[in-house]
């Protein structure tokens, strides 16, 4: 009732009628224009000073023409309409804000003696986008004609700007590891598994005892880490997508009592815990069975020519079945809401003739929502092949084979590996370190990809079309 | 007679195993939560026990990476979670206004079709994973940082030798600092955070925008007066997710803001020192200590505990925003 009053009152104030009188000649032009180069030049010089600091000298100057300009148009602005709104305000604001910046900063930079540079130049940058982004589009409102169209071309520049600037960083930084993971390719470390160890090893001597002496294996190379990666995506699959779409079908067919509240608290939780909780409980899990047989199984077993010695890390079960805990929630989701867009009349249809409860899951809403379950097993593996953070606390460098209940490695952790790894590991990874980023950033991509394009076809196959 | 009919009159349900089955299935993820946190919470009991809560909640860390002597009293989590606040309004200034823009173009100000492919680019960024972002922060470190560092001199703070990661990795020196973690994280959200500000934008009503078309409102006017605030209680829970992977993350706050810290910031809000989060802490704690040295049973309470700080942060976030997405709704709706 508030809000309907208010707004009534705000339709009266609309009412009024505008002194449109655009009565303001050739100035009513060439002032909007001159302030919009002028706030366009100044954005162009913050993103110049994104790239090179020594454009920062020049930010003062761009102030104090931006300010003038400002102020120019404000006059045109108030001598055309002779009336005050919260542009011409607006433009006000922003000259004598620009003016004051433009004398302030010396004053602030000399007076705090920071850390120079950076510091300048960041201020710097801040200081012309706020003032340039809003000048720049009021002066192309009033270069327009200041009509309710003009608004919204001159909202333009602020949409744009921050999207555009986002874009650039994500794709300069993109090409860059493009360009130096691609200069990396090296087929041979991409056909070598890593091995760095010492084994003890039978050698026979022909008529004599036989002998045991320690061979060293030394191996450079990622194929085992891409192996992970791939085994990794697997078994995370094979967990999480029954207990998913087991979870997501409870949830929308059997979750309207307490205990499905409960659930879908539990579920909703799983999703909004950190990855550092995460990290925390497979480490916990990798340590649980210390002590016991079962050891070797969660710690991942390496075989050093004697016997099997569980490894301080942890194994590929215990990380997949961490990595289901961020993918289930995932699938649960995908599948109540294929379940959701179910049409009722399928459902009916089924039941009305006969169907059980059970036949009409299997060949109607299972089906139905199979394109969601999917896309959701795809995000998973995306998940999967690329979180590290679950790993961060047991995976080792895969020396000793790829096996479920062998030590977890993936190309993501390799590349934490070679940055916080000893050097020596540095040392021989120096040529793959970027092509291992390349190689995941390939990989999470692809998948992307096949998600976005595969929906439309699955929809086809499995809903006719609809 | 009567009690036949009865029983006649009793509906059996047929047996279904799909129930059975479905319900069986849910235990799993219910008993994977419930395990998780009594993990967290039988592993940070010493810190109540041991250390105790002071010794905690003090600004007094040693980061035992740097070379220093274990001091047993040296386990404060304030620097931490003072990191952890900063990162979290540096991301929030920058990913809102971006996601929001990013929503905007792709649903209300589409320019052409283009549009379109800024949906179907969120998309594809939301798959790449933050040890991506973790590496292209060097390269920024080299292309944007690096250029405006040159010739400048630093103060003493800009700099930290992390064990582990030596300056010559890093290329341009060490440019450990909140302000590039909070950049990254946010690198991370953005195509995360959009796709659910477009899908709070898209559930807006069409008779209500049209209505206000209708009363000869122009596009920016429905946007501001009628699409946002009618899809403010969507953008709310969108906000709030996010901010949960921006304090959650460990790999970027690692890369960027490196792993503890001994003592406040000072100036308190100086984004140009290394002030890192708990999360980074906490794993820097457990993964420097599990393999070299070994780790006292203190660095691991404290570890799980700055973990178990980080949930509670997460629920009192996520209460947050479905109390004021329900009060929103509850405006708009009256």
């Amino acid at each position: 009732m508030k809000i309907a009053l208010r707004e009534e009152k705000k339709t009266k104030a609309a009412a009024v009628p505008e002194t449109a009188d655009i009565s303001g000649g050739a100035l009513a032009v060439i002032v909007p224009a001159l302030s919009l180069v002028t706030a366009l030049s100044a954005l162009l010089f913050m993103g110049l000073l994104l790239v090179d600091k020594s454009y920062d000298a020049y930010s003062l100057h761009m102030l104090g023409w931006l300010c003038g300009a400002l102020l120019l148009l404000f006059l045109d602005v108030y001598r055309q309409h002779r009336r005050w709104d919260w542009r011409v305000a607006l433009i006000g604001v922003l000259a004598i804000g620009s003016l004051l910046a433009r004398l302030a900063l010396p004053e602030y930079f000399s007076a705090l003696q920071l850390n120079a540079a950076i510091h300048r130049s960041v201020v710097s940058m801040i200081t012309l986008a706020v003032s340039a982004l809003p000048g720049l589009s009021v002066s192309l409102y009033y270069l327009l004609g200041a009509n309710p169209e003009a608004e919204d071309v001159s909202r333009y520049p602020l949409i744009l700007t921050p999207i555009v600037l986002t874009l650039a960083l994500y794709l300069v930084l993109m090409a860059q590891l493009f360009a130096s993971g691609l200069t990396d390719v090296n087929w041979r470390v991409l056909t070598e598994s890593y091995a760095n160890h010492a084994l003890t090893a039978r050698t026979l001597i022909a008529g004599d005892w036989p002998t045991w002496e320690t061979v060293r294996v030394l191996r450079i190379g990622i194929l085992n880490h891409i192996a992970g990666t791939g085994l990794l995506m697997l078994l995370t699959t094979l967990i999480s997508l029954p207990v998913g779409a087991g979870a997501g079908v409870f949830l929308s067919e059997y979750g309207k009592n307490t205990f499905g509240k409960v659930a879908r608290f539990c579920v909703t939780s799983l999703r909004a815990i950190s990855v550092f909780v995460l990290s925390l409980a497979a480490f916990s899990l990798a340590h649980i069975a210390d002590g016991t047989p079962l050891e070797n199984l969660f710690h991942g077993a390496r075989f050093d020519g004697w016997a099997y010695q569980p490894t301080p890390g942890g194994s590929y079960l215990v990380a997949s079945i961490v990595l289901s805990m961020l993918v289930i929630p995932v699938i649960a989701r995908a599948t109540e809401e294929g379940i959701r867009s179910l049409p009722q009349e399928l459902r009916e249809g089924s039941l009305a003739l006969g169907a059980s409860e059970d036949h009409t899951l299997l060949r109607i809403i299972l089906p139905w929502s199979l394109p969601n379950i999917i896309t959701g097993v795809l995000l998973g593996c995306i998940e999967a092949a690329g979180s590290v953070a679950v790993l961060l606390l047991i995976a080792g460098r895969g020396e000793f084979g790829v096996g479920i209940f062998k030590q977890v490695t993936s190309l993501a952790f390799l590349i934490l590996d070679t940055y916080y790894g000893d050097p020596m590991f540095l040392e021989y990874m120096k040529g793959a370190q970027h092509f291992a980023g390349v190689l995941l950033l390939f990989i999470t991509l692809s998948l992307g990809l096949i998600t976005m394009f595969s929906r439309r076809w699955l929809t086809r196959r499995f809903r006719g079309g609809v | 007679m009567a009690e036949k009919a009865g029983e006649l009159m009793k509906i059996q349900p047929r047996r279904s195993w799909g129930r059975t089955v479905a319900f069986l299935l849910m235990l799993a993820p219910m008993t994977m939560f419930v395990l998780v946190l009594v993990n967290l919470i039988l592993n940070s009991i010493p810190v109540v026990t041991e250390i105790g809560l002071g010794a905690v909640f003090s600004t007094r860390f040693s980061s035992f990476l740097s070379g220093e002597v274990y001091m047993p009293g040296r386990l404060g989590l304030y620097p931490a979670m003072w990191g952890t606040f900063m990162v979290a309004v540096e991301a929030l200034i920058i990913t809102v206004p971006v996601s929001l823009a990013m929503a905007i173009f792709a649903q209300e100000f589409t320019l052409g079709g283009m549009g379109r492919w800024m949906e179907s680019l969120l998309a594809l960024f939301a798959g790449i994973p933050p040890i991506i972002y973790a590496m292209l922060s060097l390269f920024f470190a080299k292309s944007f940082i690096g250029p405006l560092l040159m010739g400048a001199d630093l103060p003493d703070g800009a700099i930290y030798d992390v064990p582990g990661i030596t300056g010559e990795n890093f290329g341009m020196a060490a440019n450990l600092n909140n302000l590039l973690g909070g950049i990254f994280l946010s690198m991370l959200v953005i195509p995360f955070m959009a796709p659910l500000i477009l899908d709070a934008l898209r559930s807006v009503p069409a008779s209500l925008k049209e209505a206000s078309y209708g009363l000869g409102a122009n596009r920016w006017f429905t946007l501001l007066r009628v699409s946002l605030p009618s899809a403010l209680p969507g953008i709310v829970v969108a906000v709030s997710l996010g901010l949960l992977k921006v304090i959650g993350d460990v790999i970027i706050s690692i890369w960027t803001m490196g792993y503890g810290r001994n003592g406040m910031p000072n100036p308190l809000f100086d984004v140009f020192e290394r002030t890192s989060p708990l999360s980074s802490t906490g794993a820097g704690l457990v993964r420097a200590l599990a393999g070299a040295v070994g780790m006292t049973m203190q660095q691991k309470a404290v570890a799980y505990f700055s973990a178990f700080l980080l949930l509670v942060m997460a629920f009192a976030i996520l209460g947050l925003a479905s109390v004021l997405q329900r009060r929103l709704q509850r405006r708009w709706a009256k």
